[in-house]
């Protein structure tokens, strides 16, 4: 017998409120319609209305989760409108907080992810892990959430303690290769439920245009961190991380390989940080006319930002457009003629962010 | 990009290629087929990044369509007519919910789209609640000091 | 007043029925989330959270779901109480009522199967379609752990070849009792809705599953059913497979302690598995479970 299922926007399966009806005949699921809009504030508005110093705390809050990289996509707009060179050591920063960040977004996923087939321990394991993370986040900006790390050109704060942080790295890298890894590619409970489960074939990937973990997972080799190089990753030498399973073990796996990657990024780049200022002497408010479009990569994929200045200190027009806006419409391909009870883990695997998508 | 992929579209948008930076390239099209221009794209594996729209003076919207082709970023930048343009969802679904949100926040009217639901906007707004003068003509327009 | 039927009133209300069944169970439900939260790096709640819980409900005002009738609604809960608490009284336990008639195996395997079809019926009388997909895979669960569950107490039954408890109790203890218990074992994780056998109730897929619309005392009621529900299956696997000793005293603490063994298994299994789609659920007793059913009725016809 066919029937309509809810999932959303209020759920124990969600973070964020959105909604998934699920179309279902018996325990499959037939069709899957997605909706979101549930906590849209305007933020592009209200940015074209406030100048750049007051932009940056705004675009901060467009999500929780990776709110560094907004700042930081947003700095990197107006400084390549204003021409302006980044200083060494707060490029290296920057890539230490936005690693960090991934590292803590991953860790995230993966508790929920856990939470979602039901494996309370394991979420209690990788939180406490990700709560490391935090620590150094904090230990670094004085915040756990919003850092308030990046200003047009450079770097609000410095990393006073190198070897301190670098020794906490090690001990999150050592935990995620001792149990995040191990847990996840050989309990048979996990694999059960995750191998051969939410397919999303390279050709799907590409008409729905994912990005980030999901278009890795699906064959896709799309990283900007390869293909724009921003910040210090070029400097560092970044390797790009793709599965072809196009399940989500396969998206299990290219974020646990991530993470291993970014603790190589942060330690490669807290042993070569140099030296110098982080920041201009002075305080930049006014941002020359002209346009650009900016790429960062956010943990869930390409964050992408269009900046237009017309000479004042306002922004004339700022469009965010985050990862979830593309990965959110492909849980349809992946849903059809999936198990209903595989639906929670199959959403889970986009890791739908949904205040990023609608601001 | 490849030169005739390169050709094509200015072929296809009757202008020509402004290199911007060493991965940026934008294109000042405002007659250029949408649809035709989507269709070469995507047979050279370029995928859609975003869109953006710009309220313009006149009461027309600009329309920028973000591509990306491997290590490049193609900008294809085009004008609505009476606030009209037609859709690329059938193309490309990646344009979905783009395109809606567009209609939501900018009122343009994406003909043919296949779902023209509100994606973002609340009932009790009307479309086109975007639409108004950011920087420093938005600052007058508030009566703040510019 | 005659004296079998205080006996039998004791052994309803006091032990090992109700007031006894009920404080076990919390003791149970108590010491299975301590455990848990112990593997999980947590603390776990204080010993008496499990009556609080219960007593909380009790005192909150219910809604009854539109278009569900209050006396199913009401009812429901309270016929799997009735039912599983009368399962206890006819248990031959040390101190109990010893009351002993042909077929009350049958009778007792019969009651204990009255929550979960309590549970069921819940689901679909309560109109949400969480509830409802709930309670389907609910009546799927059944079909997979009752077969090695009903397996396991027939074995024992053929080879006693009686259906009276006391004639099992009386087995001399042998290798048909190992195999029964294994299979026992197996069954009881679904039983129990504990992971990985929790999908009938999967919050993250079906909120609360048959329980969505169930709240105060209702909802209480459900509580102390599978409170009560622990306590009989302990109760039922030390009739068993426990042997008897001479000494009452001894024959408590080893009813306590078969109690405590499944709490055991249950906690470690639940803290260290994800939990299980309904057809890997099923084919997993459909395999597992039907070579331990067979093993231990061939076993058992054999010897």
């Amino acid at each position: 017998m066919p029937f309509r299922i809810p999932i959303g926007p209020y759920h124990p399966a969600l973070e964020e409120p959105y909604k998934l009806s699920i179309q279902s005949r018996g325990e499959i699921v037939e069709d899957v319609t997605i909706e979101v809009g549930f906590v849209h504030r305007g933020i592009e508005l209200l940015a074209q209305r406030r100048n750049y110093i007051q932009d940056l705390v705004l675009v901060e809050r467009v999500c929780g989760i990776c709110s560094n990289i907004h700042t930081l996509t947003f700095c990197m707009a107006a400084e390549e409108i204003a021409g302006m060179q980044v200083p060494d050591r707060a490029r290296f920063i920057r890539t230490i907080m936005a690693e960090l960040e991934r590292l803590h977004s991953h860790l995230l996923w993966a508790g929920i992810g856990s939470e979602d087939i039901g494996f309370q321990t394991m979420f209690m394991e990788i939180y406490a892990l990700r709560e490391q993370v935090m620590d150094v986040l904090e230990a670094i900006s004085g915040n756990r959430v919003n850092y308030a790390m990046n200003c047009i050109g450079g770097v609000n704060r410095d990393i006073t303690d190198p070897e301190g942080v670098l020794r906490a790295v090690r001990s999150i890298r050592e935990g995620i290769q001792k149990t995040v890894i191990p847990i996840f590619t050989q309990n048979r409970t996990i694999l059960g439920r995750t191998r051969g489960v939410g397919i999303l074939t390279r050709d799907e990937a590409v008409t729905y245009g994912v990005v980030g973990p999901i278009a890795r997972a699906s064959g896709l080799a799309i990283d900007v961190r390869q293909d724009f190089p921003y910040a210090a990753y070029e400097d560092l030498g970044f390797q790009i991380v793709t599965q072809d399973s196009c399940d989500v073990t396969a998206r299990v796996v290219v974020r646990a390989l991530e993470m291993l990657e970014s603790c190589r990024l942060i330690e490669k780049a807290l042993l070569e940080l140099p030296g110098g200022p982080i920041r201009p002497s002075e305080l930049v408010t006014v941002v020359p006319p002209g346009e650009t479009m900016m790429r960062v990569e956010a943990p869930r994929g390409e964050v992408v930002y269009y900046l237009k200045s017309d000479g004042s200190d306002t922004p004339a027009r700022v469009k965010i457009r985050t990862p979830s806006d593309l990965n959110l419409p492909a849980i349809r391909a992946m849903a059809r003629g999936q198990a209903l009870g595989d639906m929670a883990i199959i959403q889970a695997s986009v890791d739908p962010c949904c205040s990023c998508t609608d601001r | 990009m490849n030169e005739t992929l390169r050709i094509q579209i200015e072929q296809i948008a009757g202008a020509a290629w402004e290199q911007r930076s060493e991965h940026e390239l934008w294109l000042q099209a405002p007659a250029v087929d949408v649809r035709a221009a989507a269709q070469a794209l995507l047979a050279a594996e370029a995928r859609l990044s975003t869109m953006t729209a710009l309220a313009l003076p006149n009461g027309e919207t600009e329309v920028i369509y973000h591509w990306i082709c491997g290590k490049q970023g193609l900008h294809i930048k085009t004008c609505t007519q009476g606030n009209h343009l037609p859709t690329i969802t059938p193309i490309t679904a990646a344009a979905n919910w783009i395109e809606r949100e567009i209609m939501d926040l900018y009122a343009v009217v994406f003909d043919g789209h296949p779902d023209p639901k509100p994606l973002l906007r609340p009932s009790k707004l009307t479309a086109g609640y975007y639409r108004e003068p950011g920087g420093a003509a938005g600052k007058a327009a508030r009566g703040e000091m510019v | 007043m005659s004296n079998g039927l205080i006996q039998g009133l004791a052994a309803y209300f006091l032990w090992p029925g109700l007031l006894a069944g009920a404080l076990l169970g919390w003791l149970y439900l108590w010491l299975s989330r301590a455990l848990i939260a112990r593997m999980q790096r947590r603390f776990g709640p204080p010993f008496y959270q499990p009556f609080f819980d219960f007593v909380k409900l009790l005192g909150k005002r219910s809604m009854v779901p539109a278009g569900t009738a209050p006396l199913l609604y009401y009812g429901l809960p309270l016929a799997a109480v009735i039912s599983i608490t009368l399962a206890l009284a006819v248990m031959p336990l040390p101190g109990g009522l010893n009351a002993s008639f042909t077929g009350d195996l049958i009778l007792v395997l019969y009651l204990m199967e009255m929550p979960a079809f309590c549970d069921i019926l819940a689901g679909f009388a309560s109109r949400s379609i969480y509830g409802q997909v709930g309670s389907s895979r609910e009546a799927a669960l059944i079909l997979g752990y009752s077969l090695p569950f009903i397996a396991a107490v027939s074995a024992l039954a053929i080879q006693a070849d009686s259906f009276r408890m006391v004639d099992v109790l009386a087995l001399p203890f042998g290798p048909v009792h190992v195999l029964a218990a294994a299979a026992f074992i197996l069954a009881v994780p679904a039983r129990l809705k504990s992971n990985p056998f929790s999908i009938p109730n999967a919050e993250q897929e079906i909120v609360a599953g048959p329980h969505v619309e169930y709240n105060g005392p209702a909802l209480a009621l459900f509580e102390l059913a599978h409170g009560l529900e622990f306590v009989a299956v302990g109760a039922l696997f030390s009739v068993l497979f426990i042997p008897r000793l001479p000494s009452a005293g001894l024959n408590l603490v080893l009813y306590l302690a078969a109690g405590l063994l499944l709490v055991l298994i249950t906690s470690v299994l639940a803290a260290a598995t994800a939990r299980l789609q309904i057809h890997r659920a099923f084919r997993f007793y459909w395999t597992w479970g039907a070579l331990a059913a067979l093993g231990c009725v061939v076993l058992a016809a054999l010897l």
